[in-house]
């Protein structure tokens, strides 16, 4: 017999008499029960009994039949082998779920006697699979925007035949249910509701999964970095007695980027490094497009119009994701005859002159700085023309994948840091010589630190304006 | 003609061959690849382009986000056919720009930039079935406007 069988066999259980007298409740040693041992060797222990009276029969990992006796709290079990002989005692705590004591094995054929404790709960305390492994009652590391799905499961083949339900929490930030900062996904797809469905026109966050009482909980994802944790916990029924297992909890420590800010400039940007202070923007002007005459807010490598750079004191692996929206975009053709001024505005669904829209599509672009050049064609026949323009630039952060995972964009979500609102008033006037000449006045705002992501349910594309 | 002469014939014959290849490399490529090529249906379809600069010279790009960012965006169904233009794009006259915006990229020389394109804004890829996809991009005009095409990818929408 090895020493491994023989640490076995100190898994049976004998005799313990309560000194006091003074018994636990009286409980029930039937079903399954699963826990560790300790001393001379240590392992798992998983059982199962059954009871007569005050007579116990069952199993003790590999060894059976495994006998003994439970009455006035006090249980005896022993085993007998080709080998050797085990025996052990414990007693119940005062709720019956768990039960500890002592535990002796001797090796007949080695003439070998090993000693220890041991400890086991009816049923214990549940696995909490994360990415193939048991984090319950671990701290596990991830990153923010990372997918998190939880299967949960009772420690016992028993237990888990026995079980009847379970319960996730919410995840939990200083015990409680946190509010702002754990989503179960962030959405950018079609909307069925509108007239094309092939485009990414609508934004949302979809809320935690609420359902908790299944097998599994998520998906879903922090999206602040932080300490959190989940609890996990199933009911099961043995001789149709309902008990409830001990907390699983998982803790986690959610990495993300630190102190995030962006800064804004423009002019002659070198666009490979983007700005290094908040700084003067690009300047209106009158170019050219396809040709024609355009007024313009930069337009030019040499004249940007507003460029936005990110930053991070500290970040894991991933990228920073910019998504826009347009809170104004309305343009104005006076006409040279003198009749009624137009109102125009760029292609739009649902509802065209209706904002907050998103700015093309999401993301607007992706890296540490990306810029924006608004500008509008010069018609002739008017002697005016007036772009009143204003947006609100968001920062995100999107980690990069597990390479382990297989479900394609659910795998990671950006998560928000902020936004910056800047705007623009340009005007063009065509003079007497028939030359336009632009005029403008132009300001960004100082980056905002937002937790909140940015939705939109209307989407705005470059392309002719309607006039009315 | 002596050995060193024909060296000398095949080493002139080979620079010309080296200038003629070097010639015909266009100022810009253009490479298509699809992040997931099983679509659910009814969900978007899109590429990932990377436009990589070849010449000598600094480029400046122009991306408005827009469809007429594009020459062409060409999807054919399993038999090859052109599938019908979105109701968007039959709308849209990318001649007439009036208005919108742009983002501005400087390629150094070797210098690539990457762009996402939602062909199914453009095509009509509603229906399950295998699509091929092929983009066509205008370079800039300082780089003698030429369209470049890319590789064709294949796509497939499920049910």
């Amino acid at each position: 017999m090895t020493l491994r069988r023989c640490a076995l066999i100190s898994l049976l259980f004998a005799l313990l008499v309560l000194g006091s007298g003074a018994r636990a409740q009286n409980c029930s040693l039937a079903g399954p029960w699963t826990g560790s041992y300790s001393g001379d060797s240590s392992g798992s222990v998983a059982a199962s009994f059954t009871e007569t009276g005050t007579s116990v029969s069952g199993t003790v990992n590999d060894y059976s039949p495994v006998t003994g006796t439970n009455s006035d709290g006090q249980v005896s079990l022993g085993y007998t082998g080709n080998h050797g002989y085990g025996s052990a005692s414990g007693t119940f705590s005062a709720d019956c779920s768990t039960l500890s004591g002592t535990w002796i094995a001797v090796n007949t054929k080695k003439h070998k006697t090993k000693t220890g404790t041991f400890t086991m709960s009816q049923c214990g305390a549940p696995t909490m699979m994360f990415n193939g492994t048991n984090v319950a009652g671990q701290t596990t590391s991830v990153v923010a925007g990372q997918e998190i799905m939880f299967t949960g499961q009772a420690p016992s083949e028993e237990c888990v035949a026995a079980t009847v339900s379970q319960k996730w929490s919410l995840p939990l930030e200083n015990g409680k249910p946190t509010k702002k900062n754990a989503v179960g996904g962030y959405v950018v797809g079609p909307n069925a509701s509108t007239e094309d469905p092939s485009r990414p026109q609508v934004g949302a966050v979809t809320p935690l999964p609420t359902d908790t009482t299944t097998t599994s909980y998520g998906p879903f994802y922090f999206t602040s970095p932080g300490t959190y944790t989940l609890t996990y916990q199933y009911t099961f029924n043995i001789d149709g007695a309902s008990k409830t297992s001990p907390v699983s909890t998982a803790t986690f420590t959610v990495d993300g980027p630190t102190d995030v800010s962006v800064l804004t400039c423009g002019g002659d940007v070198d666009l490979s490094t983007g700005c290094t202070a908040n700084g003067p923007l690009g300047t209106v002007n009158i170019g050219t497009f396809d040709g024609s005459p355009y007024l313009q807010f930069g337009g030019t490598a040499t004249n940007v119009g507003i460029a936005f750079t990110a930053s991070a004191a500290t970040a894991p692996s991933g990228s920073f994701t910019w998504v826009q929206f347009l809170t104004k975009d309305v343009i104005t053709w006076t006409p040279s005859s003198g009749g009624a001024v137009l109102t125009c505005y760029l292609p739009e669904l649902p509802t065209l002159g209706v904002f907050p829209a998103l700015d093309n599509l999401f993301p607007y672009d992706s890296g540490g700085t990306v810029n924006d050049n608004p500008g509008t064609g010069l018609p002739s026949g008017f002697k005016k023309i007036n772009m009143a323009f204003s947006a609100e630039m968001n920062l995100m952060w999107t980690p990069t994948a597990d390479p382990g995972c297989a479900d394609g964009d659910a795998c990671t979500i950006p998560v928000p840091f902020g936004y910056v609102n800047w705007k623009v008033s340009a005007t063009a006037k065509l003079n007497k010589s028939g030359t336009w000449v632009p005029s403008g006045n132009w300001s960004a705002r100082e980056f905002v630190a937002s937790s909140s992501y940015p939705t939109w349910t209307s989407w705005v594309e470059n392309g002719q304006i309607t006039c009315h | 003609m002596k050995a060193s002469s024909i060296a000398g014939c095949l080493g002139s014959a080979l620079l010309l061959l080296a200038a003629a290849f070097a010639e015909s490399v266009p100022p810009f490529s253009l490479t298509i690849a699809a992040p997931h090529p099983a679509v659910k249906a009814g969900y978007g379809v899109k590429v990932d382009a990377t436009f990589t600069n070849n010449s000598d010279s600094v480029a400046t790009l122009r991306f408005s986000g827009s469809l007429c960012d594009y020459a062409a965006v060409e999807v054919r169904d399993g038999d090859g056919n052109v599938v019908p233009d979105t109701e968007i794009k039959s709308k849209l006259d990318c001649a007439h720009m009036d208005a919108g915006e742009f983002r501005i990229y400087r390629l150094k020389p070797g210098e690539s930039r990457r762009e996402t394109i939602w062909v199914s804004r453009f095509s009509d890829m509603s229906k399950p079935g295998e699509y091929s996809v092929q983009v066509q991009w205008k370079a800039p005009e300082e780089f003698g406007g030429m369209v470049v095409k890319s590789n064709t990818i294949t796509v497939t929408v499920t049910p």
